[in-house]
């Protein structure tokens, strides 16, 4: 790619490769990947509703309602994944050392961020959603090559094309 | 790798056509590498983009699927 990461602007993912590998080959069995999935999805959800709650603009704070909206589903196809994998119902267990809705997408912690958010631009605020969407992108494509169950692949590698419009949608938002 | 492989052309995309070709594709079909050095990738990387160092590029050029486009930065 000409220019290297320096011409990309925007929409990387960050944090370490071997930080991502170690948890993979840890937590490589699917539940636990769901487990993990499930907890920040959750967090990113209470983000995405309470920014929509502080919003005065009507229409940025319709499109974070919706990505809330859109982490509860993708909620619900973790949970149908799990259900399938390990034969059980009910939410995901809590992966260790990760309390479901008390981190976001790139491994902030939710109630630091909310705080932080406050008095914030919508351009900065959208501008830490679309690292928090970048951060998801990057986990469930990397989710989707670390496990060998093909149902879990098929799942995990649909929530990154989801994942993806998410992104679409932040940064068009951003663009105007 | 044949002695004519050193002469095949290799493509130079802009990010722009780069992000145009990840967003019509799904992620399992390309091989999408950073060469640079690990603290770089921490630092902020393309979403879904391997970690493969320029030193161990050799060595390792077998973890990466021939049959798929290969995209580095």
């Amino acid at each position: 790619m000409e220019g290297g990461i320096d011409a990309w602007n925007g929409l990387a993912a960050g944090g370490a490769y071997e930080a991502g590998l170690a948890y993979f080959s840890r937590a490589s069995r699917p539940e636990e990947l769901i487990s993990l999935s499930f907890a920040l999805e959750e967090g990113n959800r209470v983000f995405y509703e309470r920014i929509s709650m502080e919003l005065k603009e009507e229409e940025a704070a319709s499109i974070f309602r919706s990505m809330g909206q859109a982490e509860e589903r993708h909620k619900e196809t973790l949970r149908e994944l799990h259900a399938r994998v390990t034969g059980k119902g009910g939410d995901p267990a809590q992966p260790e050392g990760v309390e479901a809705g008390a981190f976001l997408e790139g491994g902030a912690p939710l109630q630091e961020t909310l705080d932080w958010a406050k008095g914030k631009t919508l351009e900065e605020i959208l501008e830490l959603a679309i690292a928090m969407e970048s951060n998801a992108l990057d986990r469930y494509i990397k989710m989707g090559r670390a496990v060998t169950d093909e149902r879990s692949r098929e799942v995990f590698l649909a929530l990154s094309r989801e994942e993806q419009k998410h992104l679409e949608r932040m940064t068009s938002l951003l663009d105007r | 790798m044949g002695f004519f492989d050193y002469f095949k052309p290799v493509p130079i995309w802009t990010a722009e056509e780069v992000r145009a070709f990840l967003r019509e594709r799904s992620a399992e079909s390309y091989n999408l590498i950073d060469v640079r050095q690990p603290e770089e990738y921490e630092g902020g990387h393309l979403p879904g983009a391997r970690l493969l160092p320029m030193a161990e590029l050799k060595d390792r050029l077998g973890d990466l699927d021939r049959s798929k486009p290969t995209i580095t930065y």
